[in-house]
């Protein structure tokens, strides 16, 4: 099994396998590119060395999955917030991290990463009340009763 | 460009709230200005224009800022209501969508008097048709029934509104991709010739003709159809001279005169009657009150790109048109032949059939799952020996109204193996299940929906009659060649390209000799 060495934006390399880097389209793009297995580290100049870490982890753990099938029905696929038990275990960590996550995986193109990613932040939103969200996401209410009166009535008019 | 409740780019944040609900993205659009802002663009991309509704997306009115977000309008009423009232909104709406330059979705709902449901529609494709989004318009969907007639109420404006430009022409959409109709589904019992019904059973018919007479949609891949009637090319030129004149010059009459207003859309006289294709279309679905094998031909020619067909008849049983002749339908009938024309097929669902008990006419009984199977076997050696791999999933369907509806599922698959003699071995799963309607079948959006739950084969379906056995066929299917003289039958057939003719009682199913 071939190893290729990723450099982290603050300089630290990792070794990895080939296979398990290679989740990422836009190493396994780089790769195909290069042709053959580079002897020095790849930089991946916009995440740490924390965040790496956690996305390695997931490539790890995901190394064998299938391509993810055909996007035909993606619209109720989307809705779907569900997540795998080991994936949910994985997500529980600070906002501040899970937003870097996204953003790695998004940077490095790791779709299923990044879905996970955006389906958990979006089941901290699900079935919550507006205090409760504003809670969650720290969100300083600058609406009087009024307007938010309002704004509930316009929203009926919204639809599916 | 950063949201303020996510660090994140605008289209991750977009992306996190494509997953939630609108409940859930209604709770956080009042969380503050901010997110407001940022939540508004998903939330209205769908929106309902009704009564209560439209000052909001009047200047000024608060929501005038999401119109050029907004994909999907639905206009309706929240109850069915006088035909004055209607055509007040109506007028409005039309007008108020000029704005709307991003539309993609359009769903009419529409129950007043037939006449008048006829006359708004059309008022309202004139004016829509001006607009510069027009033919971006990817999905049109139109429930319309027959409810309350009146012509008392309308104002000066709703009469211009109606009758101005009478006689112009409008065509459909010409990026159209999906139109879903419905019609008359609770007055179904209406449908008789003797209360001047040849009206209402024809709306199928004439909508699919008139999309066809529309050139240029070349993108439309998706029909689903609710309605009395389906097109045949008799009925359509039987109707011809009653309801339409191309074109519509020579018609000064009184309005009131129904045999005198032109269909939707107006092209009628451009088109060749009866014979309109649409091979760009690969989802049928059709329910109706009364469907003939013939129909089931007509079909075939008119779709021939079709992936997925779906026929439901909205009564108990499988008719031939004629009442007294049902008995006809045995389960030896049950193949329906004229679907091994469609080479491209996927899915298709087919009403269960019944035939009615000797010497007791008001008793139908379904044609047993055996049977059932038997006939799948037969059609699946067909498709085999035509060189076209058969359908993922063959369904039977019965629809019990306002009761529920109980389906046979034949789930085929190939595996990979391919042995000595080319043919791949395939698999079947028969699923049976049954599924409850929900009360008040009179909002027709519950077939459509009833339609999704069942896709998902979802949870909804009644386990306590749930049943699955699994098969396997051989490759030649060998233990079937008993029927082999069929094959002969076939040829002697002489169908050759599912000509337009069809004689009544010309039967057009497989003949097995008990």
């Amino acid at each position: 099994m071939s190893q290729i060495i990723l450099l982290s934006s603050d300089n630290v390399e990792m070794k990895v396998d080939k296979e398990v880097a290679e989740r990422s389209i836009l190493i396994k793009n780089m790769l195909e590119d290069v042709g053959e297995t580079p002897d020095q580290a790849i930089p991946i100049p916009n995440v740490n060395e924390g965040v790496l870490r956690k996305v390695i982890e997931w490539c790890e753990h995901h190394r064998n999955d299938p391509p993810p099938p055909a996007d035909e029905d993606s619209d109720s696929r989307k809705k779907s917030t569900d997540i795998e038990e080991w994936d949910q275990k994985f997500m529980q960590v600070d906002q501040e991290m899970l937003f870097e996550i996204i953003l790695a995986a998004n940077y490095l193109d790791i779709k299923p990463l990044l879905d996970v990613g955006c389906k958990t932040v979006a089941n901290m939103i699900k079935g919550k009340s507006p205090e409760e969200i504003r809670k969650t996401f720290n969100i300083q209410n600058d609406f009087t009763p009024e307007e938010e009166d309002q704004i509930r009535r316009e929203n009926e008019w919204a639809e599916e | 460009m950063r949201s303020i409740i996510f660090p994140l780019p605008w289209e991750l944040s977009l992306q996190i709230l494509s997953h939630l609900s609108l409940e859930d993205l209604k709770s956080l659009s009042v969380c503050s200005k901010e997110v407001r802002r940022f939540t508004s663009v998903v939330l209205f991309s769908g929106v309902k224009l009704c009564p209560g509704s439209v000052c909001y997306f009047e200047s000024g009115g608060g929501l005038e800022g999401v119109i050029e977000g907004v994909r999907s309008v639905r206009i309706a009423y929240p109850q069915p209501t006088l035909p004055s009232e209607y055509i007040s909104l109506f007028r409005t709406v039309a007008s108020l969508l000029s704005k709307f330059s991003g539309l993609k979705t359009l769903r009419i709902e529409l129950f007043t008097g037939l006449k008048e449901n006829r006359r708004i529609l059309n008022a309202v494709f004139k004016v829509l048709a001006g607009y510069s989004w027009y033919d971006g318009l990817r999905k049109l969907v139109i429930l319309w029934m027959d409810h309350m007639s009146s012509d008392n109420g309308f104002t000066p404006q709703d009469l211009d509104f109606l009758y101005s430009g009478k006689k112009g022409s409008w065509g459909w959409p010409k990026g159209l991709e999906e139109v879903y109709v419905a019609n008359q589904v609770m007055e179904g019992w209406r449908f008789r010739k003797d209360m001047g019904a040849a009206f209402y059973g024809t709306f199928g018919e004439g909508i699919v003709a008139d999309l066809g007479a529309c050139s240029g949609m070349v993108k439309l891949k998706r029909v689903e159809i609710i309605a009395f009637g389906i097109m045949t090319n008799r009925n359509w030129r039987g109707l011809r001279g009653r309801y339409l004149k191309a074109g519509g010059d020579d018609d000064d009459d009184d309005d009131d005169d129904i045999n005198n207003e032109t269909l939707l859309g107006g092209n009628d006289g451009d088109m060749m009657r009866g014979m309109v294709r649409f091979p760009t279309v690969t989802r049928l679905k059709i329910n109706v009150m009364k469907f003939e094998k013939k129909n089931l031909a007509e079909i075939v020619m008119r779709f021939p790109g079709l992936e997925e067909l779906s026929v439901l008849i909205l009564l108990e049983r499988l008719g031939d048109g004629s009442g007294a002749m049902v008995a006809k339908y045995f389960r030896n009938k049950v193949v329906w032949k004229d679907t091994l024309g469609l080479k491209k097929l996927k899915r298709v669902t087919l009403p269960w059939p019944s035939w009615v008990r000797e010497g007791d006419s008001s008793r139908t009984c379904e044609v047993e799952k055996e049977h059932l199977k038997d006939s799948v076997a037969w059609w699946v050696k067909q498709w085999m020996k035509m060189g076209i791999d058969p359908p993922e999933k063959v369904r039977f369907l019965q629809w019990k109204f306002e009761v529920g509806e109980e389906f046979l599922d034949f789930k085929i698959t190939k595996d990979g193996n391919i042995n000595g003699n080319g043919n791949g071995n395939f698999y079947w799963r028969v699923e049976n299940g049954k599924r409850k309607h929900p009360q008040g079948l009179d909002q027709l959006d519950s077939l459509w929906s009833l339609k999704e739950a069942i896709d998902k084969e979802s949870v909804d379906v009644d386990v306590g009659n749930w049943g699955v056995e699994e098969g396997i066929m051989g490759g030649n299917l060998g233990n079937l060649d008993e029927n082999e003289e069929d094959s002969k039958d076939d040829d002697e057939d002489g169908d050759d390209g599912y000509g337009s003719e069809f004689e009544e009682g010309e039967m057009h199913f497989e003949q097995w000799d008990e």
